[in-house]
């Protein structure tokens, strides 16, 4: 909940009732049943479940993401435009505004034809229709920001040059290109080495702290939530079955999914003693 | 830039075989071929024993077949293609004067395949549904058809019931001229267009389900920048490697285009000279085609590089 009386009032995000729907007749299937989420300014809430239990798909309702043929009731309000039944105006000016989105495999997600500095710059040349100079120099303040060494000669090189984990930061940087208010991350360390996964954790946490940023943060990490996140939101097959402050659910678990959850988890199963294969149930 | 260098060198180097291979076979089969030159020229005219025994020595028609290709081959090293035996004028510019017609058709039909092709392609790449039906059983027709057919179709319309376009000739004038040409071009341009169109659509569909459209959707650009500015650039580059080729493939079909037309360009006059033997211009005309075709093939190679930035020299500095 946020108390605060600042000019913007309620959370950056706030999903309420979200019922998602694919498919008609015999074929329909409900993907999102009454999901609720909301994310503050300067907030990281992790989102975690196993895979298929629709936290993509919850995220992606904040951007307008939902896929074709979708039916969507509830409400999904960021900065407090509401984009269920919103039309495509208003989509565009949540994506061009307040929410940016980084994915899994920043190698897929990053344009392979476009050198560095041209993809970050596109966000601003684009959506604010800056100049090629201005933006460049912007790019380069942006690259810095997200702790990539030598940005200049970094904006001439193509994707195919660097590292994921550069790649990823490159992501970040496009993503802030416009200032985001809201940043949704799906999965954006699932790809990388161990020790990059706690860097762009660790730049996560400090853009969240400098930028006042909103974070949704996807995982199937708990650990990695229960570290990083202020709150976690755990769903099972479309539904949100728990949530509260990271580490209350990380230690008192009340959902006897989040159990499984947490026992699935390999830390945990090397901590206690291993269960022999093809043992009790 | 050594490193850019040798292959280039390479490939002039065996473009340099291949017409070389070509040359040899062409002249070979005109060799080989039944019928001799010299009796096209003296049909339907008496001639002497020793006229004929002239023109005999002044094509080496009575040297073996390697000493009258090296002796050719020798002439055409130095741009000296003989004399047609046809028109007794030499070959070079006979070729030269047919040139402008040929290349302005097939520049004009070019134009017609890449900006209908491509336009239509990523037209029904983008909408799908009726557009794209529309587009694919258009195109199905269009590459099934042969040009002659076209060809014959198109006069018959537009030339001679309606009366819109010219049924034959190339015009005088640039404009005059792109009025003559145009039922030509549309003749030369269909099935390939359809090629392109087909590929285009292929590809731009796979370019807009890649993730990194979704990243420039999510970044909010609007729908033509994301498919003009983001999947097109990937999108296009089979296009431009199946253009190289279908672009230098029109000066075959050419000869058949240009002969229904009644154009002199150097596609007919390749028909021509087929049929009365006159093996100079066969020659020279086959191999300026084979040569274009290979040349083209060469831009298109260098093209790649430049166009995909992931197939550039790896460990090669810049
Ligand atoms: N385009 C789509 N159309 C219909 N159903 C879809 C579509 N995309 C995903 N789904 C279904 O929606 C459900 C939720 O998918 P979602 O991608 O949100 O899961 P997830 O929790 O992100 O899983 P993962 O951890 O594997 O990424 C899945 O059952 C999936 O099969
Ligand atoms: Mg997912």
């Amino acid at each position: 909940m946020s108390g605060s009386t600042q000019m913007v009032d309620g959370p950056v995000l706030a999903i309420e009732q979200l019922r998602l729907d694919v498919g008609t007749g015999e074929t329909a299937v409900r993907i999102l049943d009454g999901v609720g989420l909301s994310c503050a300014a300067g907030e990281i809430v992790g989102l975690v479940g196993e895979s298929g239990s629709g936290k993509s798909m919850t995220l992606r309702t904040a951007v307008g993401l939902a896929p074709k043929g979708a039916r969507l009731t509830g409400s999904v309000r960021v900065a407090g435009r509401e984009l269920v039944g919103a039309g495509r105006r208003e989509v565009l000016r949540v994506r061009r505004e307040v929410a940016a989105m980084i994915f899994q495999d920043p190698r897929a997600h990053v344009n392979p034809y476009q050198r560095i500095g041209a993809f970050v710059a596109d966000g601003l040349r684009r959506t604010r229709g800056w100049g090629r100079a201005r933006a460049a120099q912007q790019v380069v303040s942006l690259l810095d920001e997200v702790g990539l060494p030598d940005p200049e000669t970094l904006a001439d090189r193509y994707p195919h040059e660097l590292s994921g984990g550069m790649l990823q930061r490159v992501m970040i940087a496009s993503a802030l290109s416009t200032e985001p208010r809201l940043l949704l991350a799906d999965e954006a360390t699932t790809a990388l080495d161990v020790t990059t996964q706690a860097e762009i954790m660790g730049l996560l946490r400090r853009l969240r702290e400098e930028r006042g940023l909103a974070i949704v943060f996807v995982t199937h990490d708990l650990d990695l939530a229960a570290a990083s996140c202020d709150r976690i939101h755990v769903m099972q097959s479309g539904v949100v079955v728990e949530q509260g402050p990271a580490l209350d659910v990380f230690e008192r678990p009340e959902h006897p999914y989040t159990r499984k959850l947490l026992d699935a988890m390999p830390s945990r199963l090397d901590a206690e003693a291993p269960t022999p294969i093809g043992g009790a149930a | 830039m050594s490193a850019w260098l040798l292959p280039l060198a390479r490939r002039v180097g065996s473009l340099a075989l291949v017409l070389l291979a070509t040359s040899f076979i062409v002249f070979g089969a005109m060799y080989l071929a039944p019928g001799s030159p010299e009796s096209f020229l003296v049909r339907g005219n008496s001639v002497t024993q020793e006229t004929l025994q002239a023109i005999r020595d002044q094509y080496h028609l009575d040297e073996p077949f390697l000493s009258q290709y090296v002796l050719w081959l020798g002439g055409v090293v130095q741009g000296d293609f003989g004399l047609s035996i046809q028109f007794r004028q030499p070959v070079s510019e006979l070729i030269a004067s047919r040139v402008p017609t040929t290349a302005l058709l097939v520049g004009y039909a070019a134009v017609l395949i890449l900006v209908v092709g491509v336009l239509v392609g990523v037209l029904a790449a983008v909408k799908r549904g009726g557009v794209d039906g529309t587009a694919i059983v258009v195109s199905t027709v269009a590459m099934a058809t042969p040009s002659f057919v076209v060809a014959m179709a198109l006069t018959s319309l537009f030339a001679v019931t309606l009366g819109w376009f010219p049924a034959f000739g190339a015009g005088e004038g640039f404009g005059d001229r792109l009025w003559h040409l145009t039922l030509p071009a549309v003749a030369l341009a269909l099935s390939s267009a359809a090629l392109v169109l087909r590929t285009t659509r292929t590809s731009m569909i796979g370019a807009l389900g890649k993730e990194y459209v979704e990243t420039a959707r999510v970044r909010g650009f609007s729908s033509s920048r994301v498919v003009w500015g983001q999947a097109f650039r990937g999108g296009i580059v089979p296009v431009v490697t199946l253009a190289g080729l279908v672009i230098s493939g029109l000066l075959v079909t050419t000869t058949i285009v240009e002969t229904v037309f009644g154009l002199n360009g150097i596609g007919s006059l390749l028909v021509q000279a087929v049929n009365v033997k006159d093996f100079p211009v066969v020659q020279a005309v086959i191999l300026i085609i084979v040569a274009v075709f290979v040349l083209s093939n060469l831009v298109v190679d260098l093209l790649y590089p430049v166009l995909e930035p992931r197939a550039r020299a790896k460990g090669g500095a810049r």
